[in-house]
């Protein structure tokens, strides 16, 4: 979403066709029919009947963006052509709410965390629209901060409706980013990144995505409720996974003292000196932690194997 | 935001506060003064007839707005998902922080939480996952009692960058959450200066019966040098480790940003974390000190 700043006059007679919609279809709750809405919205005025039934529809598709969804039923049983449209009022529009001033300022500092956040404008909305219902916001009371790199209103909308989404994904080391078509079942924050979990459509699996490395925008495609999401997820399995054994690799570093707490936690040693120490373990995310002993060097000096020896060796050199 | 939606915030808003300036207004919605009356303008002339009741009606006095007749549309649209999932995750990252868990009471927060659960029309799938460096809680608590008492603390701590694990005296002064981890604003007595410390990585806590010193009212962070660090284009998530403002320079498939450094022996080690695909540029001085540091870490091999 964009800044209200850059709100453009843009096309008036659409805005206010749009506006003047709103308002008749809530005005009844039998609701009108084609005709009557062709002939009471003055901007369809005119269009011959073809380009107001695409007129409509379009209109239709914007005022549900909106968060304005209309409703086509039929009102007559023995008349099985006549549709009439209407706006449930109480389902569209926000109900009264009531907080105290100790949870408006509770609510203050949950929607002032978004200040940073390509998201900084929708918590401004949520402000905008509490107090157009009666909540008097506040100055900013605990210090929380959410700062999502990339813009989440289309891949949460996307999520909420089971569209497809579409997006370019750069694997760490890919030349370039590569396509990906997924259906998204929701969006996790750990360990202070952001992660989108789904079903990668094209590769027929269950695939987990750093928000950060995703390149460009997301585009949202087909139709609503594409797609199931699975009841019971394992979110906690999903977000940290475990190697299998047969790749983890044992290493035998020594240690100087006060260094290598990460090891030293992982070779399970309880010692609250920190002595210096020979000590073996096995490497269960050799990928990231091979790196990292390259990175605790010269605290932390591999022994053996020599093949992770050398490799550490690579890092280092390569960093000359 | 399409302008459809901002008009129907904007109405009932304007409903809900008779009387307000054009002034106030436009500063309330970010606006020019100008766009809020064309704003106006539009919606003056929507409506669906010609008599009471079939159209807006709204009146200026004196720059005063007031909106008699707003058709119904008196409250604004119910949230949308990615405003539901501020709110939501919002009030999730609070009950996070025990600061402000006893700030506001857990009770309040829960009850917010059910509040605006119930206007919702379905629940955005947004939250938090537990991780490897999510805090131990009674460590927490210990913090949390610390800074309602005004008592220092003694802490071991593990420092990432350096790889030691240093006891220190600290006199609290807030807790905050950054993206769900929880940092601990502290005057640090043996560096004699304002640092911050990652919960997650106090080894042991102790709460000491020494009161807080005036020189540890005012939190000002840690000086940081601003390093120009560049990466091959394939090579863009190493850029993640870093805190940058701005956009990324990108020049032949290189790419650029000046990062907020606090210690060369931090950044040394990312560099050879990466191999080398991560380089500083400069200044200088701060690049030698980094190859300083990679030097140390090659000897032991040699």
């Amino acid at each position: 979403m964009v800044d209200y700043s850059n709100v453009k006059p843009g096309n008036d007679r659409a805005t206010e066709r749009l506006i003047n919609l709103v308002m008749l279809l809530q005005r009844s709750t039998r609701g009108f029919t084609k005709d009557e809405i062709a002939q009471l919205i003055p901007q369809y005025d005119g269009s011959k009947v073809e380009a107001f039934s695409r007129m409509f529809e379009r209109d239709k598709v914007e005022l549900l963006a909106a968060g304005v969804e209309i409703e086509m039923y039929q009102a007559d049983h023995w008349n099985q052509d006549e549709f009439r449209y209407r706006v449930k009022r109480d389902q569209a529009l926000l109900p009264e709410l009531t907080f105290t001033s100790n949870e408006m300022l509770v609510l203050t500092s949950a929607i002032l965390a978004w200040q940073d956040s390509p998201n900084s404008a929708d918590a401004r909305d949520v402000r905008h629209k509490l107090e157009a219902v009666g909540v008097t916001t506040q100055a900013k009371v605990a210090d929380i901060r959410l700062a999502n790199e990339v813009d989440l209103s289309v891949v949460l909308s996307a999520i909420a409706a089971r569209k497809l989404l579409k997006f370019a994904y750069r694997k760490p080391g890919d030349p370039q980013p590569v396509e990906r078509k997924f259906q998204g079942w929701g969006v996790a924050l750990k360990d202070g990144a952001w992660y989108l979990y789904g079903h990668d459509v094209v590769r027929d699996d269950v695939r987990v995505f750093n928000l950060a490395r995703v390149s460009g925008d997301f585009s949202v495609g087909g139709q609503s409720n594409a797609y199931e999401i699975p009841d019971s997820i394992d979110l906690y399995a999903l977000l940290n996974p475990q190697v299998q054994d047969e790749q983890a690799i044992a290493v035998k570093l020594h240690i100087a003292q006060g260094k290598g707490s990460y090891w030293r936690e992982r070779a399970g040693m309880h010692d609250e000196n920190l002595q210096e120490a020979t000590l073996t373990l096995k490497l269960t995310h050799p990928a990231t932690q091979i790196p990292r002993l390259a990175g605790d060097a010269p605290g932390v000096v591999v022994l053996e194997p020599l093949a992770v020896r050398e490799q550490v060796i690579e890092l280092i050199r390569g960093a000359i | 935001m399409s302008r459809l939606e901002h008009l129907l915030i904007l109405l009932p808003w304007l409903k809900k506060n008779p009387g307000v300036s054009v002034e106030d207004a436009a500063r309330h919605f970010k606006l020019t003064e100008k766009q809020l009356v064309q704003d106006l303008m539009l919606l003056s002339v929507s409506g669906i007839g010609q008599y009471p009741g079939e159209q807006f009606d709204i009146a200026y006095v004196d720059g005063d707005i007031y909106v008699r007749d707003s058709l119904g549309i008196d409250r604004p649209v119910r949230f949308d998902s990615m405003e539901a999932a501020c709110l939501l995750l919002g009030l999730e990252s609070l009950e996070l922080l025990p600061q402000a868990v006893s700030e506001f009471g857990l009770e309040d927060i829960q009850s917010v939480r059910d509040k605006i659960t119930s206007v919702l029309t379905n629940i955005p799938r947004i939250g938090f996952v537990e991780g490897s460096k999510s805090p131990d809680p009674e460590t927490l608590d210990k913090v949390e009692e610390a800074l309602r008492s005004d008592k220092q603390l003694k802490i071991l701590y593990w420092n990432n960058s350096r790889d030691d694990v240093t006891e220190r005296k600290i006199s609290p002064y807030s807790t905050r959450l950054d993206d769900g981890e929880v940092v601990l604003d502290a005057w640090c007595h043996q560096s004699d200066a304002w640092r911050s410390f990652r919960v997650e990585r106090i080894r042991e806590i102790e709460i000491l019966d020494s009161p807080i010193p005036d020189v540890a009212q005012s939190f000002t962070p840690m000086p940081v040098a601003h390093v120009v660090v560049e990466v091959d284009e394939p090579n863009q998530h190493l850029l993640e480790v870093l805190t940058w403002s701005g956009e990324i320079e990108r020049e032949n498939g290189k790419l650029r940003v000046t990062a907020a450094v606090a210690q060369p022996q931090w950044l040394a080690r990312k560099i050879i974390t990466s191999g080398g695909r991560m380089k500083a540029v400069s200044p200088a001085e701060f690049v030698a000190q980094v190859h300083t540091h990679i030097k140390q870490a090659l000897a032991v091999y040699e």
